[in-house]
């Protein structure tokens, strides 16, 4: 009957009940979106890391008080995401200027993949520059959405704010983006 | 390059959704084997006082004094009482040092000159008058209406906090004159506002750490009480800032500074954190807090 992998509503009463590698299994589940988020959040890696064991952490104290129906992963990143924040406010920082392309990338400039989801480097050197520029909140929430790919009802949980809020917060960072990168092109 | 089509928001969002791949995301080290480890050893980590929740280690003594406040799922009540007698014989090496936190899970204090507030915070905007001090000016450390959330009725506040709202008995304090709540649940934080500038704040700390800061300067007193069963900090004397993360109405993290010159009872209830703003004295203070069910 272990056959299956659990589902993380599973998971979380396994570790409501005592069981600790329950829990270390919804960690390893999602860590790798929480560090990510917490990146995002705070734009240095390791206080992300730091933020984000924090944040699992606290996210075990609060468990008595998750609501079962409701999914983990939002409810995790929303913790991770206040302790990233506050990690960034304590330090003073922006965010921005952490994002950059990896070093290893792959070599997209002289092939582009058939499904064209590779971005040239032009484009895409455009568009990180315009990120950057953005403020905190807009790269944030851009950030969670289109780069990490939650759902809209993920972010809004993560950010702490109403489905609809992020329906017209990303409208408007959107914009900002635009008009960002138009302002770098006419550099 | 001018006269280039904009991109539509279509657009922008598939190249986005390149650029994910291709951006260089921190390494995701092996924080399943970290946590458990944490949790496995972590009630008795918290009864001696060792506890390691870092991957740096930089959290410190009195970091880790913040984590016994915290608390956890194991080893709460033996953490507590291990913070009482560690709080006392550590306040008076945090008289003499700077920028050093203590707290209550949501709560933190730091002692150092109030000439050197927090690098992010807003500056403050003088609230009513107050009569919380005799000796200094007094602007208000309750924020407007705005930052505390809509008015609800008190049953609203009820349904929507997320947690079992406590209010003081007895005829202490009466009723109060306008309750706000604000946020989503776990995230929720009510405000209770009773006359003589007197505010109860409730919500569940350990979820939202550093939900206030408090920057308190050298001429402030910073005493651990009892609070019932619960350990607490009365803070009184010199004028101390209070930082404030509240919600803006789109629902955003914003931090506003005001300076509190009143007195404040912090402590905590099961998971919900306490903040008392009042000009009452110590002992009359703890009455109230101590009435609350």
């Amino acid at each position: 009957m272990e056959g299956r992998p659990l589902e993380d509503s599973e998971l979380i009463e396994r570790a409501r009940r005592g069981d600790i590698g329950a829990y270390g299994e919804l960690v390893q589940r999602h860590q790798e979106v929480a560090v990510r988020t917490a990146y995002l959040a705070c734009g240095d890696a390791s206080e992300a890391e730091d933020a984000t064991q924090e944040g699992f952490l606290k996210a075990h104290a609060a468990l008595s008080r998750f609501r079962a129906d409701a999914p983990f992963r939002p409810w995790l990143l929303r913790i991770v995401v206040n302790e990233a924040r506050n990690r960034r406010r304590s330090a003073g920082r922006r965010t921005g200027l952490a994002l950059r392309m990896a070093e290893d990338r792959p070599a997209d400039d002289a092939a582009p993949s058939p499904e064209g989801v590779v971005l040239a480097a032009e484009a895409r050197d455009e568009l990180l520059a315009a990120l950057r520029r953005l403020g905190d909140d807009d790269r944030l929430v851009i950030g969670c959405r289109y780069l990490l790919e939650l759902s809209e009802a993920e972010t809004a949980t993560a950010l702490g704010v109403p489905p609809g809020t992020v329906k017209s917060r990303l409208s408007r960072a959107l914009g900002r983006l635009r008009m960002t990168m138009d302002g770098e092109v006419a550099r | 390059m001018t006269g280039r089509r904009p991109l539509d928001d279509a657009e922008l969002i598939e190249r986005l959704g390149a650029l994910s791949g291709q951006l260089a995301w921190p390494a995701t080290p092996d924080l399943a084997g970290r946590v458990t480890a944490a949790l496995e050893s972590g009630a008795a980590a918290r009864a001696a006082g060792t506890i390691d929740r870092g991957r740096s280690g930089r959290t410190g003594v009195l970091g880790r004094l913040r984590e016994l406040a915290g608390g956890g799922l194991g080893g709460r009540r033996v953490a507590r009482r291990s913070l009482v007698i560690a709080v006392i014989a550590l306040l008076a090496i945090v008289v003499a040092a700077a920028a050093i936190g203590l707290g209550v899970p949501g709560i933190r204090i730091e002692l150092r000159p109030l000439a050197s507030p927090t690098p992010t915070a807003t500056a403050s905007a003088p609230g009513p008058s107050s009569s919380l001090s005799d000796a200094e000016p007094t602007p208000r450390g309750t924020p407007p209406d705005s930052e505390l959330g809509p008015k609800v009725s008190l049953d609203r506040a009820r349904s929507g906090a997320g947690f079992g709202l406590l209010l003081p008995g007895g005829a202490g304090l009466g009723d109060p004159t306008e309750v706000h709540l604000t946020g989503n649940a776990p995230f929720t934080r009510v405000a209770l506002l009773y006359p003589d500038h007197t505010t109860l704040t409730e919500f569940l700390g350990a979820i939202q750490p550093d939900a206030f800061q408090k920057v308190v300067g050298p001429g402030t007193t910073v005493e651990p009480v009892r609070v019932g069963a619960s350990d607490g900090y009365w803070i009184t004397g010199a004028p101390h800032d209070l930082l404030l993360m509240y919600l803006d109405p789109d629902g955003l993290s914003r931090f506003r500074q005001v300076t509190v010159t009143g007195n404040v009872l912090i402590w905590e209830v099961g998971a919900v954190t306490l903040r008392f703003e009042t000009p009452l004295a110590r002992e009359a203070a703890l009455a109230v807090a101590t009435s609350l069910r």
